[in-house]
């Protein structure tokens, strides 16, 4: 991989780059959603401006710019996770291109999505290319049916992949050596190498018309982050029932349009823990209130005595982890214990772009996100930047609730338990791509 | 250019559209001090690149400076500017800033470096530039700043300047006092206020108040740096001046016209202030208070915004060094904490109890003891048993086994031996320190020190690689080689370094400049030393100064060795005392002037009273005064008639001087008498005859000899022992019969007047 591949310093790209790290540094762009825009804001004008010549070097400075959003704020987990997706998608989109392009050597071919023979029984989209050209060009023999039926989807893919492994199949291994590998594997197959040359050379004339797919591809993902709160709160009906009380902290976007929509069909009442030292709860008790919403607010300390009266817990999430756990706003571990604790369910809603593949992250004593103490004592008081001299202020902005404290996630593609959420990053995530 | 070119700056910064709104915002830096309370660490680099928690001050403050959208960044230098230049080549703020070194070995002061900045003519003129005087560690939007400035400066356009004010925070021994008039945010008067001597008057010029009297008056304040400790302000720190100014361009252009401006706050903000001719305002902004009033739209905005902070503090001196890196260990200004946001780019691992260490091969012992706030740098090795307590540690440095390292700041490359302890100092770059060195608090070790086995490090001493270097360094050649001698000896063999003079001992440098400067005065130096206690300080020299102005150091002196006064040691504490010494001198020259020159008693009684009023003496002591006096010049020659005579004649003339001495009670007149012949052993036996004297003369009364003699006082009561009780007792035996004969006769004539009463009524 042409890892390695790394942008100029004078190059504008870099600039944007350098820009988004360093306002991600200085927390100048905060919120999961935030990140994510600006990072697929980022990613798409890298795609439209920066040099390359092959889809590696591509894949390998979208993923540098990746590992550089990390290191400005390891915190912000969306930022990489947005990327992950996206490479996931330059990667379906070329070796769709790739396939057409091989099939039918006039240069058209990566454009019109339809351009590959339809396979009889094959029920892919039409983006998914790759299993219909390849197998039309190269696997004429039983390997071609069980990958026509299982190519339904990327993951599936893999599997695929895997039995074929298991078969035993040369070509196959080589497949899996490489997802993106359409050349690799014309190399190895027993036909000259000038081919290949020639179609990479061929086909670099033709990433210029790659590029828009690749474009709206990635205008797909931000159309994707943009309708998050309302796919995610078109469930809203069937989770929440008529006078029920709900339980919630924190100013969850989230949650507020799931709240909103779901009151659209049920009547019930929001009781807001106001969340100290942020006060976000004022702003969401504020809006839920506005839109006729019955809201109680109510300081941190109550919770757990409202608890009893209270018939469910919904909480956004800032990032959710493999293992089913999340890290969310801090005080949201006491409401979900409390909850715990008086047999409440907790649903979480979340878009799918918070879904991280890590799960150990807890183990870092500071991914809690520690605050400065000012919020927490002040900064007019008599003392060490304003506070009270010699207190030592421990203010994390974060809590990471364990999954087994969780019954649901709510998210914009369905809703699962904990236990599935490792499923759904595998799926959605290039294997690759884990690790930047 | 065009003014009108709305071309994206970002595509190409040189030729950034010249429209006013959109000039990029400038900021000015003061590389320089221009004071020496670095100076033995910053021989061989200048101050702003001392490192603060292992990155040099210069990358904090252009950090800080980037978060408030500064684009252009002008870097004044003095000293060692090539060392700066070199410094912004390499860093990475030269990608996201406009950054130009300026230097200039001329520009002794802040004044000289804005008068250099007016003749490069460097900054826009049309707008606002933000002049930093230290290196700043913020993590608040100064821009907030600049755009309340340019408000108010449609408003009036006379508003030339606007100085960041903070509230809260540590008391600081340079914190001023300002007259401030708070909604129009206007500075009416700047006072610099140390710490130490404390200054117990404050002198603001009448022309505030009086020409014409201000109707909004009530609505001025006075912004000090002691914390309230009112109920209403309770908790609340004090005001500070965090050094953060945004200028107009009259600020360089005043500098300019008036080449004896140097300091900023002493002469140009008093000078503008004070100038009528000019009617320029200077206003302050109070940072936070944005905030507090737009608490709504905070509410809106995400808390964790790293434009949601107020936290400016700057470096000065060593004391704000220590505080400053304990804050931001602390996360005060965050998002600029080491673990996120640190601008020298070293990784760090945030562990519980804000203890940071670098990511990369930092060797810690099992048995190394950390408390924090603490960061340790980079490669550093600490062996067993080592101790680190609320300290920094730099880049590749080595702590040898049993060594205790408390609340010091240890700059890069540093060794240090077995058994070490090291207490609040700073320790610069490449230091050696060998086995069992203990440090003193206080101490500055400069760069490349090497302190020998066993050496004491006194407290609060400074050691330089180089000699120290006063300021008439080249003629005292000779002199100072001897000196070097003695400090090497005291250091020990094996060590390198040369123990500079103290700061406090240091002769005041040769511009007048800094003599007349409050802050430099050395004991308020004094307090700037990391280590210093403030309350511990202060609060002695606050009841020493009240200790001696009650005492009022003349006085204590003359009462000592005064022999009326009773008390001599403790006489100076207590005001009930009595009069000094010099109120019986005067009285009595007084009253011989008055006796002999014959004076009018009203005349005498006034010129009595001018020095009662004015030794604060009170009525009894000068009563007693006078009473001694006439009595003394009774003649006691002859007989009782003569005696009584004398008595009668003398009272007569001035019993009107004694009577006004008496006003409250007019028996004390016979007790004082009394009392003089108790004392005196010739007048004893005259006692009854003197009285008589009185009362012939009308001094007093019969009644008032009645309560004489019915008093317990008269008695003897109250005196200390049976000697003098037995002397009261037998003067008033001699008193007493003139009393009762007169109380029988006065009987007889009250009849008598009754009976010619009557018969007049008849």
């Amino acid at each position: 991989m042409a890892a390695s591949a790394t942008l100029k310093s004078n190059d504008p790209n870099a600039r944007l780059t350098e820009a988004l790290c360093t306002s991600l540094r200085r927390r100048q762009i905060v919120g999961s959603l935030n990140v994510a825009l600006a990072t697929a804001a980022l990613i798409q004008n890298v795609v439209r401006s920066a040099r390359y010549s092959t889809i590696d070097e591509l894949l390998g400075l979208i993923k540098s710019i990746g590992k550089k959003l990390i290191d400005a704020n390891p915190k912000e987990l969306a930022a990489t996770n947005i990327i992950r997706r996206i490479l996931r998608l330059i990667r379906e989109e070329y070796r769709a291109a790739a396939a057409a392009h091989i099939i039918s050597a006039p240069p058209s071919a990566p454009e019109t999505p339809f351009l590959g023979p339809t396979t009889p029984g094959l029920s892919a989209p039409s983006n998914h290319y790759l299993s219909t050209a390849t197998d039309f060009q190269f696997f004429p023999s039983t390997a071609q049916l069980s990958r026509q039926t299982s190519l339904s989807n990327f993951v599936a893919m893999r599997h695929s992949r895997a039995q074929l492994e298991r078969s035993g199949s040369l070509v196959d291994m080589q497949l899996s050596q490489s997802t993106n590998s359409l050349f690799t594997r014309h190399n190895n197959i027993p036909e000259t190498p000038g081919i290949n040359r020639v179609d990479s050379e061929e086909f670099m004339k033709h990433s210029a018309k790659l590029k828009p797919v690749l474009i709206q591809a990635i205008e797909e993902v931000v159309g994707e982050l943009e309708t998050t709160h309302e796919d995610v709160a078109k469930g809203a009906k069937e989770h929440i029932h008529s006078s029920e009380i709900i339980l919630t902290m924190g100013h969850s976007k989230t949650v507020e349009a799931f709240l909103k929509q779901g009151y659209r069909d049920r009547k019930f009442t929001v009781v807001v823990a106001e969340s100290a030292p942020s006060y976000l709860g004022h702003s969401l008790a504020h809006s839920l209130s506005s839109h006729g919403i019955p809201t109680i607010l109510i300081p941190d300390s109550s919770i757990h005595a409202i608890l009893p009266r209270v018939t469910k817990v919904i909480l956004g999430a800032h990032a959710v982890l493999a293992n089913g756990g999340l890290f969310a706003l801090s005080g949201s571990l006491a409401c979900a214990l409390a909850a715990k604790t008086h047999s409440k369910p907790v649903v979480i809603t979340t878009g799918q772009f918070k879904f991280a593949p890590a799960w150990n992250l807890y183990h870092d004593y500071a991914a809690v996100d520690f605050q400065g103490p000012g919020s927490v004592i002040g900064t007019s008081g008599n003392g060490g930047g304003g506070g009270k001299e010699g207190t030592e202020v421990v203010d994390p902005y974060f809590d990471y609730i364990r999954p087994e404290l969780v019954q649901l996630f709510v998210t914009n593609e369905g809703d699962h338990s904990p236990s599935y959420i490792y499923r759904l990053i595998k799926e959605a995530y290039d294997e690759e791509d884990v690790e930047l | 250019m065009p003014p009108k070119k709305n071309q994206p700056a970002k595509a190409e910064p040189k030729t950034k559209a010249d429209n006013v709104d959109e000039a990029p915002l400038q900021a000015v830096i003061l590389a320089d001090s221009y004071n020496r309370r670095f100076e033995v660490l910053c021989s061989d680099q200048p101050r702003v690149l001392l490192p603060l928690c292992s990155t040099p001050l210069l990358a904090w403050t252009l950090e800080s400076l980037s978060l408030s959208k500064v684009k252009q960044v002008f870097v004044f230098c003095g000293v060692h500017s090539d060392k700066i230049r070199a410094f912004i080549e390499t860093s990475p703020y030269r990608h996201t800033l406009d950054i130009q070194c300026l230097s200039s070995q001329t520009a002794m002061s802040a004044g000289d470096a804005l008068r250099e900045l007016d003749d490069m003519s460097v900054l826009n003129a049309e707008n606002p530039f933000i002049l930093v005087h230290s290196p700043i560690i913020s993590n608040y939007d100064i821009s907030k700043m600049v755009e309340a400035h340019k408000k108010r400066r449609e408003e009036d356009k006379n508003f030339i300047m606007t100085m960041g004010v903070g509230l809260g925070g540590r008391r600081h021994p340079e914190s001023p006092i300002m007259l401030v008039h708070p909604p129009s945010s206007r500075l009416l008067h700047y006072v610099q206020n140390p710490l130490s001597p404390s200054q117990p008057r404050l002198s603001i010029p009448s022309q505030l108040f009086l020409d014409p009297f201000p109707a909004n008056i009530d609505t001025y304040e006075i912004w000090s740096g002691t914390p309230s400790t009112s109920a209403s302000g309770s908790g609340r720190g004090g005001y500070r001046d965090l050094g953060v100014d945004i200028c107009e361009a009259d600020v360089p252009a005043l500098c300019t016209e008036n080449f004896d401006y140097h300091d900023m706050r002493r002469h140009f903000v008093n000078g503008v202030l004070t100038s009528e001719l000019l009617g320029k305002k200077i206003a302050v902004h109070l940072v936070g208070k944005d905030e507090l009033n737009g608490e709504e739209e905070r509410q809106k905005g995400d808390v964790r915004s790293g434009n949601g902070g107020t936290y400016v503090e700057r470096i000065r001196d060593t004391r704000t060094f220590g505080e400053i890196t304990r804050d931001v260990l602390r996360r005060w200004a965050f998002p600029l904490a080491p673990d996120n946001n640190e601008p020298g780019g070293v990784q760090y691992e945030l562990r519980a109890g804000n203890v940071y260490i670098a990511k990369d091969n930092v060797v810690l012992s099992r048995t190394t003891t950390l408390s924090g706030p603490l960061l340790i740098g980079p490669r550093s090795a600490l062996a067993h048993n080592t101790r680190i307590h609320q300290s920094t540690l730099g880049a590749d440095c080595s702590v040898g086994p049993s060594t205790t390292i408390s609340q010091s700041y240890i700059f890069d490359d540093v060794r240090i031996g077995a058994n070490c302890t090291i207490r609040e100092c700073i320790v610069g770059e490449g230091v050696v320190v060998s086995d069992d060195v203990v440090i003193g608090k206080g101490a500055l070790i400069g760069n490349g020190v090497r302190l020998g086995k066993g050496t004491k490090v006194p407290d609060f001493a400074r050691i330089g690689r180089e000699r120290y270097r006063g300021e008439g360094y080249d003629s005292e050649e000779d002199d100072e080689e001897d000196e070097r001698d003695d400090h090497l000896s005291s250091l020990g063999p094996d060590s390198t370094g040369y123990l500079w003079p103290n700061e406090e001992e240091e002769p005041a440098s040769d511009s007048e400049d800094e003599a007349e400067d409050p802050y430099e005065h050395p004991r308020n130096k004094q307090l700037l030393q990391l280590g210093r206690r403030l309350s511990n300080v202060s609060s002695s020299s606050v009841s020493l100064s009240t200790l001696s102005k009650a005492s009022s150091s003349e006085g204590s002196i003359a009462s000592v060795s005064s022999e009326a006064s009773t008390l001599p040691d403790l006489a100076p504490l207590s005001l009930n005392q009595g009069p000094r010494e010099e109120f019986y001198i005067e009285a009595r020259e007084s009253l011989a002037r008055a006796y002999e020159e014959d004076h009018k008693v009203e005349n005498a009684a006034l010129e009595m009273r001018t020095l009662v009023m004015g030794e604060n003496a009170g009525q009894d002591a000068a009563r007693e005064e006078i009473l001694k006096f006439f009595l003394s010049k009774i003649t006691l020659q002859g007989g009782a008639g003569e005696i009584l005579k004398s008595a009668t004649s003398m009272f007569s003339r001035w019993g009107g001087l004694v009577r006004s001495f008496a006003t409250s009670d007019f028996t004390l007149i016979a007790i004082d008498t009394q009392k003089y012949c108790v004392e005196n052993e010739s007048y004893r036996s005259w006692f009854g005859i003197i009285l008589r004297g009185l009362y012939d003369s009308d001094t007093i009364s019969e009644d008032e000899l009645i309560d004489w003699r019915d008093s317990s006082v008269s008695k003897g009561e109250g005196t200390k022992d049976e000697e003098e009780k037995r002397g009261w007792l037998e003067v008033y035996g001699k008193g007493k019969p003139f009393v009762d004969v007169l109380e029988s006769m006065e009987s007889d004539e009250d009849e008598d007047d009754e009976e010619e009463e009557e018969e007049d009524s008849d």
